[in-house]
């Protein structure tokens, strides 16, 4: 965090402004790519994220608050873009899912390939206050406080949040699973 | 396989490898999209877009004073009136400006240009409507209420790939996308499909947004609130009659667009570079999209020097449409993760049944499938489908459906169309930790007390068993009678006083109320 890089951004520096996110893009577009399930929307929701940050920067009172405050941007913008996208949508099939390897592959192999995926698919079943929750904790490995900085919610709530998101993970994967 | 709960483990597997970490050149090229497009943006500080709250007084309090001079001098048209009343705050260099009303004379008053106007057929059509509809409607707008499924193919003009759609129910050729159409449909879209016939063709220009989950239009007081950034990407069916603000040349003005109403809100409206062109005069049903506006390109030439206005948000013209319609009073059935096919069959088969339903859910019940959407069309049928369907009151209706070669026949989820899936919230008491649970069963053998007062028992059915602190169970059973009576869309928060530590757990409610 550079206090002073954020100041100089929040007085119209687009050049300091450009040096902060440098660092942050990578780990922005995996979390919304996690969030979203794909990866071109995950690129616009952190591109407009951005935009929208460099725009309200100057709102932003306490600088050492920045990266809860663009990964809320970053979340809202998450959740935008789901919700424009929320009629039907086609499943993409990444390329490289319908390679066939040369040599028969182990049972246990296919059963655990065939698991994750199929958590993958329940994944996408769930809303996007699940999916957001789980992907900062469980990919971005941030503390349950600092989840309930970035939602503005309090860290009981994020307890809970994460429970129900988890039965409801467990409950979405036994209708993938024809149970 | 799948029936055991996810562990962390697994799940941190699966969200690293869905989030596929990007390379340096994608990161270098997203960062340098970001740079330039904050490069071309200003911040809120430098032009606020919206004015500090001494500055709305004193704008406020301006207005009011030059209204009410206005008025007594019976010098002010009402335009002008309307815009100062209105955009000021969005534009600062038109309220700036020492004679906003320097215009050139209208182009000739006229109706909607009747390419524009479809006759006959009442909107929307139907898909099946489509075919019929396309060799009437050349150079024409339509609405459809239909499905469309797309998928990625050679363009038969331009340099790269686009976008191509099957609508379902529609026999014709695919639909190739318009180049500024929304970008949101490259997945697919459903709800009220706006198409542009040209040389007997349809192309796909966008979606329209619902205004409180209905295609209804939205008032200008309401387009105005937008933020335009949350506007993008959707059009806008929009009511009121447009008029000329301000030009600097013929054919660069700035028009506004109003609602009739006690307290009218115009919005800024433009020539789009690829649109049709605005008539001062015309009214009625208009479909807008967002579009950044510069007030400097319609200012007269001799005003331009300094100017320092917008851009601003606005709206372009993307049509009009007049005659019978049926947009104010339909819902919106929406699908998620569904293919258009059975979305709009399951669409059909819900709005027939439930007209304030608002949104359709669908999810394969009972049936595993690799790839979910594909399910949608088996050739041999017999894959049953869960469907929820949302009511405007927020309640819910499901049912289980099957799609076979003759169509889709669905029964209510619980035995009978009063059915409704109740989100319940309570807190488990008793044990060893705080719960925080839903419930999705028709039973428990616990009591419940219900803001600590009312005592309820659950009756019939299954439960599933989750804390936060101690790990599942084991699976659902079925050992909890008791009864539980609410209404549909209840939101319940219930507080449970364990008496049976077997049930301690307990999630999940599907609730037939009065059962």
């Amino acid at each position: 965090l550079d206090p002073d890089r954020i100041r100089r951004a929040q007085h119209g520096d687009a050049d300091a402004f450009t040096e902060l996110i440098e660092g942050r893009i990578g780990a922005m577009t995996r979390t919304a790519t996690a969030i979203l399930g794909h990866e071109a929307d995950a690129r616009d929701a952190v591109q407009d994220a951005l935009v929208a940050a460099w725009r309200q920067l100057p709102h932003l009172r306490d600088p050492n608050a920045f990266d809860a405050w663009l990964t809320r941007i970053l979340v809202h913008r998450c959740r935008r873009g789901l919700r424009h996208r929320g009629v039907a949508r086609v499943r993409e099939i990444p390329a490289q899912a319908l390679a066939f390897d040369d040599g028969p592959s182990a049972p246990d192999d296919l059963a655990a390939a065939e698991r994750r995926a199929a958590i993958g698919r329940a994944f996408d079943r769930l809303g996007i206050d699940q999916r957001t929750i789980l992907v900062l904790h469980h990919l971005d490995g941030r503390p349950l406080a600092d989840i309930a900085e970035v939602l503005r919610i309090p860290v009981g709530t994020v307890k809970s949040r994460l429970h129900h998101a988890r039965i409801a993970l467990d409950r979405a994967l036994r209708r993938e699973g024809g149970r | 396989m799948t029936g055991r709960s996810v562990d962390d483990r697994e799940l941190e597997e699966v969200l690293t490898s869905r989030a596929a970490t990007t390379s340096r050149d994608d990161e270098l090229t997203l960062l340098a999209a970001v740079s330039g497009r904050v490069r071309a943006t200003r911040q809120d500080r430098v032009l606020p877009l919206m004015p500090r709250r001494w500055e709305r007084v004193a704008w406020v309090g301006s207005v009011a004073l030059a209204l009410v001079i206005g008025l007594g001098l019976g010098i002010l048209g009402p335009r002008w009136l309307a815009a100062v009343g209105s955009t000021a705050s969005a534009l600062p260099s038109i309220a700036a400006s020492p004679s906003p009303a320097l215009t050139f004379p209208p182009r000739s008053p006229s109706p909607i240009p009747s390419s524009w106007v479809p006759d006959g057929n009442r909107v929307p059509l139907l898909p099946e409507q489509l075919a019929a509809a396309i060799p009437q409607r050349e150079g024409q707008l339509v609405i459809v209420h239909g499905h469309m499924s797309s998928s990625r193919l050679p363009c038969p003009t331009g340099p790269a790939g686009c976008w191509v759609g099957t609508l379902a129910g529609f026999d014709g050729p695919p639909i190739f996308a318009a180049a500024d159409a929304d970008p949101g449909w490259q997945g697919g879209a459903s709800g009220y499909l706006v198409l542009r016939i040209e040389d007997g063709k349809a192309t796909y220009v966008g979606s329209l947004r619902p205004h409180d989950e209905r295609v209804g239009p939205w008032p200008t007081s309401e387009l105005a609130r937008l933020d335009p950034t949350d506007s993008a990407g959707w059009l806008y069916l929009a009511e009121g009659s447009v008029s000329t603000l301000q030009c600097g040349a013929s054919d660069r003005c700035l028009y506004q667009l109003t609602t009739p109403g006690s307290a009218p809100k115009p919005v800024l409206l433009a020539d789009r570079p690829a649109g049709p062109r605005i008539q001062p005069g015309m009214s009625g049903l208009l479909i807008v999209q967002p579009m950044t506006l510069s007030t400097c390109d319609s200012l007269p030439p001799d005003s331009l020097r300094g100017c320092a206005g917008g851009p601003v948000a606005g709206w372009g013209l993307v049509g009009a449409l007049t005659g019978p319609s049926a947009l104010r009073t339909q819902p919106v059935p929406t699908c998620d993760r569904v293919e258009g096919d059975l979305c709009a069959t399951v669409a059909a088969h819900a709005v027939g049944e439930t007209p304030d339903l608002v949104a359709i859910d669908v999810g394969l019940f009972g049936a595993r499938c690799p790839a979910n959407a594909r399910c949608a069309a088996p050739p041999d049928g017999g894959y049953p489908y869960e469907v929820v369907a949302t009511l405007a009151d927020g309640s819910g209706r499901a049912w289980i459906c099957t799609a076979d070669a003759t169509g889709l026949s669905c029964q209510p989820r619980f035995g009978d169309d009063q059915s409704a899936l109740v989100p319940v919230r309570i807190v488990v008491e008793g044990v060893a930790s705080r719960y925080v649970v839903f419930i999705d069963a028709n039973g428990s053998s616990f009591d419940l007390v219900v803001d600590g007062t009312t005592t309820v028992q659950l009756t019939r059915g299954r439960w599933d068993m989750y804390s936060t602190d101690v790990p599942p169970p084991g699976p659902p059973n079925d050992l909890c009678p008791g009864t539980l009576d609410v209404q549909p869309g209840s939101q319940l928060e219930l507080r449970i006083t364990v008496t049976n530590g077997a049930c301690s757990h307990a999630i999940g409610l599907d609730v037939s109320p009065g059962s």
